[in-house]
């Protein structure tokens, strides 16, 4: 079943078409890839899911439901949650504060119940101090879970970022860049992170330009290129595309 | 930080420690006077706080607020004779609804415009509080009502500062909750990254407002305590001045931490009188304190106790 | 028409000194991106030191270009001050600023003293008519000293070399090292003209509106609504700005309310900041997520 819907969307900035007519769907508990070129308009079609951009044209379906310039804090009470190619990791905070973040929907957010220490605000802390660092312990991050994000390696901080997303149960994920910037080892082990994240059944949308590991692990990729979209298919039909052969290694630009 | 649980942490037992501490140091009146002084600016300070340290958005015009909540309450107790603390209730109300307006367009504003914006509302607040002498006494200022709990009176020094003690107090523990809270997260992380906050569902509109909203309420309340404590209102409590004082003791105690509003508030409220013996050299040497801290403390005097707290640790 | 004329004179005198404050923090914040808020005691000081020197018994083709060199030497300073602070958040330097103008006002009751002073008027002080409104020649000359200044900054950003290395410097600090441009005398000169400008400008202000160690304080905050006003970071914005506000201010309080006169600065620049948020000439800001 198609969880995401994406109808003939486009994005205009001044002159620019960033993204021109795009159309795709996205399989229910799949690793759905989303690659092209530098510029080529992915980010921006994340960003339009993700509430960030408006859309000019088309449409968005999440579950039926059309979510096309719907707010991004709305988004996350539909369990649509993201990562940012530029991360957005609050660096004053601990990582367990940032995970907490994650938490943020299914939180007592009174204000006054805060203020007096209410019995339900501590037991919430708990119940989910306790969820974070289970989840912290899975991807290795439980000795660093009281450190400060300002004094942490941004390999380490990428991964903070993706716990922050998955904490409450998403259904959807947008993960824009997730190796971006790393290593070998780092890039492995965020991509075995996804895999578990998608055997668990949650459906990824994800932004990569490390070709390895996005033949690894996706399930579909669509190629966008000039805003447009290039081809769609499973990793072996797309690695031997000759359009998009052509788009990376032709007259295109790549980058490792 | 406040350990999760406790009632009454480390600082907080501290703090109470001092603050019974102090009545026996205090020598006549005029200490009285400047110790409340310093409590309710701490008071006003800790909410400003929430907003320029926690959440990060500047406001160069809290004194107008402070100041015009203030003669609100006073006006209605004084003029029209109305009970001091209804008056100061609804005095926090109608400072919420003018805050709550005035943060619609305001906060969409950043950085150095959000500062100028909330310095241009403060400046026509308290111009308008100078020139309706119908209302305020104008330049003057005017008297002030007898302040009143229920009957009891507050009249001597001494109840005063008990007061002034326990809401100083209650503002610390208070906001030592929000921080380690939900609601404390997201306004931190506000600070941090608005990208992020709205990533993880908080509505960032949402919280800007109920945090200014809450902090001039809070400029409400010990704005009007104080001036029934002194029996006195005057615009210069409202002016620009005063606005730009407010922040100087939020920054120079320690943006973002519950206990450098405090530490700025008492240090910029008291400091001034034991430079009365330069004279006319107090004002250069209170700009050069200011300068002084802000080139090599960046981070506030709190941050001294880091400072202390490392070395101890590495012992 | 007459009051209508005789407004618009004592506006945009008044106008063309909240032009050069704004001037002035056009200059400092392109090259630094400093808000610098105690421009206004350049003024200040520019209109007290005159004053001072001249009972001093220097004579004023002297004490003009001293007391100018002085709002100089105080802007050299504050640059120092700036470049010493660490942390340069929005929130510190603002308050590094305000501490500044803070000691630089507490500096000049003590140097100088609080009372206020004047100076006589440098031509003469036959007020002139024009079509019925009068206009002193000192008001005209602030507005010739103001007029030749913004030429003249004109003229040195755009057509000399050391002009366009501030420009350079104020568009992309980093760039500007690499092609050779000393960006650490350039910020210099920066602070020190656009202390000096707001020094001329209180100097020549002095003989209409007497002077004190106060006046800084509001003049400061005027020209900055100037500078907002007109885009901040653009310098003929500010300039019209500058003009635009004292205009306004005298139209209101003529035709108004004087009380609220004070008033009017922070109305416009509310309203600009909520319906032209780049001011009236600045450029659009938009930032990539």
């Amino acid at each position: 079943m198609s969880l995401l819907k994406i109808e003939g969307i486009c994005k205009s900035f001044g002159g620019i078409k960033a993204v021109d007519d795009i159309s795709f769907d996205v399989k229910e508990g799949t690793i759905h890839a989303l690659i092209g070129p530098n510029g080529a308009g992915k980010t921006t079609l994340v960003n339009m899911i993700s509430g960030i951009y408006s859309v000019d044209q088309g449409n968005i379906y999440f579950n039926d439901e059309n979510i096309s310039n719907v707010a991004t804090h709305k988004l996350v009470e539909k369990h649509i949650m993201r990562t940012f190619q530029n991360l957005e990791i609050c660096e004053n905070m601990t990582v367990m504060e940032n995970v907490l973040l994650g938490f943020n929907i299914e939180m007592n957010k009174s204000l006054l119940k805060s203020s007096f220490q209410f019995e339900s605000i501590l037991d919430d802390e708990e119940k989910f101090t306790h969820i974070a660092l289970s989840h912290l312990k899975r991807v290795g991050l439980e000795d660093v879970a009281y450190t400060l994000c300002s004094e942490l390696s941004y390999g380490i901080l990428k991964k903070v970022e993706i716990v922050r997303a998955l904490a409450s149960n998403p259904r959807l994920l947008l993960l824009d860049e997730p190796v971006a910037g790393l290593n070998g080892t780092e890039t492995a082990e965020i991509a075995e992170i996804i895999k578990e994240i998608a055997s668990a059944g949650v459906t990824v949308l994800l932004i990569e330009h490390d070709m390895k590991m996005i033949m690894n692990i996706s399930d579909m990729i669509t190629v966008v290129n000039f805003g447009q979209k290039l081809a769609e298919g499973r990793p072996s039909q797309i690695s031997s595309n000759p359009d998009v052969i052509k788009a990376y290694l032709g007259g295109g630009t790549l980058h490792a | 930080m406040g350990n999760k649980g406790l009632f009454l942490d480390r600082g907080i037992v501290t703090t109470i420690i001092i603050l019974s501490v102090i009545p026996f140091l205090l020598q006549n009146s005029f200490h009285y006077e400047i110790a409340i002084m310093c409590m309710l600016n701490a008071v006003i300070c800790i909410g400003l706080n929430m907003l320029v340290g926690y959440t990060g958005q500047i406001s160069l015009g809290h004194g107008a607020f402070a100041g015009l909540g203030a003669y609100v309450a006073v006006i209605l107790s004084t003029t029209y004779e109305f009970d001091p603390v209804l008056s100061i209730l609804v005095a926090c109300i109608v400072l919420a609804l003018i805050a709550f307006i005035v943060s619609k367009p305001i906060l969409k504003l950043e950085g150095h415009y959000l500062a100028m914006g909330t310095l241009a509302v403060g400046i026509i607040i308290s111009i308008v509080l100078n020139n309706e002498d119908g209302f305020t006494g104008g330049p003057d200022g005017m008297g002030v009502s007898e302040f009143n709990i229920l009957g009891y009176v507050f009249e001597n020094d001494i109840q005063w500062y008990v007061l002034s003690a326990i809401f100083l107090v209650f503002s610390i523990w208070a906001l030592q909750n929000v921080i380690n809270s939900p609601f404390g997260r997201i306004l931190r992380c506000i600070r941090d990254s608005e990208t992020a906050a709205k990533a993880i569902g908080a509505d960032v509109p949402y919280y800007k407002t109920y945090v200014f909203v809450i902090s001039v309420v809070i400029a409400t309340a010990a704005g009007s305590l104080y001036s029934y404590y002194t029996g006195f209102i005057s615009p210069e409590e409202s002016g620009f001045m005063r606005s730009i004082e407010l922040v100087v003791m939020i920054v120079f105690g320690g943006l973002g931490r519950v206990y450098g509003a405090v530490f700025g508030a008492i240090i910029i409220t008291a400091l001034p009188q034991f430079l009365t013996f330069l004279h006319d050299y107090e004002h250069m040497v209170f700009g050069a304190i200011i300068i002084f801290v802000m080139i090599f403390m960046p981070k506030g005097i709190v941050s001294i106790f880091d400072v202390l707290k490392v070395s101890k640790d590495k012992k | 028409m007459v009051e209508l004329l005789q407004y618009s004179f004592g506006g945009i005198t008044v106008g063309f000194i909240y032009a050069l404050v704004g001037l002035g923090f056009t200059v400092i914040y392109n090259s630094s991106k400093i808000i610098n808020f105690s421009q206004g005691e350049f003024v200040m000081i520019g209109g007290m030191a005159a004053v001072f020197l001249s009972y001093a018994k220097f004579p004023f083709v002297l004490a003009f270009p001293l007391a100018v060199m002085l709002a100089s030497l105080l802007g050299y300073m504050l640059f120092k001050l700036v470049s010493m602070s660490q942390n340069s958040s929005v929130t510190s330097l603002i308050i590094l600023t305000l501490g500044y103008s803070i000691f630089v006002r507490g500096a000049s009751q003590v140097g100088f003293d609080k009372q206020m002073h004047t100076l006589p008027a440098f031509i003469s002080d036959t007020p002139i008519s024009i079509f019925g409104a009068t206009i002193t020649p000192q008001a005209i000359l602030v507005i010739v000293v103001s007029l030749c200044i913004v030429f003249a900054l004109y003229y040195m950003f755009n057509k000399t070399k050391l002009g366009k290395a501030m420009l350079a410097t104020a568009d992309n600090k980093d760039a500007a090292k690499l092609v050779g441009i000393s960006v650490k005398k350039i910020l210099i000169m920066n602070f020190m003209i656009s202390s000096a400008i707001a020094a001329i400008g209180g100097i020549v202000l002095t003989p209409i509106t007497s002077t004190n160690y106060e006046i800084g304080v509001i003049l400061g905050l005027k020209g900055f609504c100037a500078a907002i006003i007109g885009g901040i970071g653009n310098p003929f914005g500010a300039v019209f700005g500058g003009v635009l506000l004292g205009i306004l201010e005298s139209f209101v309080a003529g035709y108004l309310s004087s009380e609220y006169k004070d008033a009017v600065a922070f109305i416009v620049l509310l309203l600009i900041l909520f319906f032209f948020p780049g001011g009236l000439f600045g450029a659009k800001k938009s930032s990539r997520v």
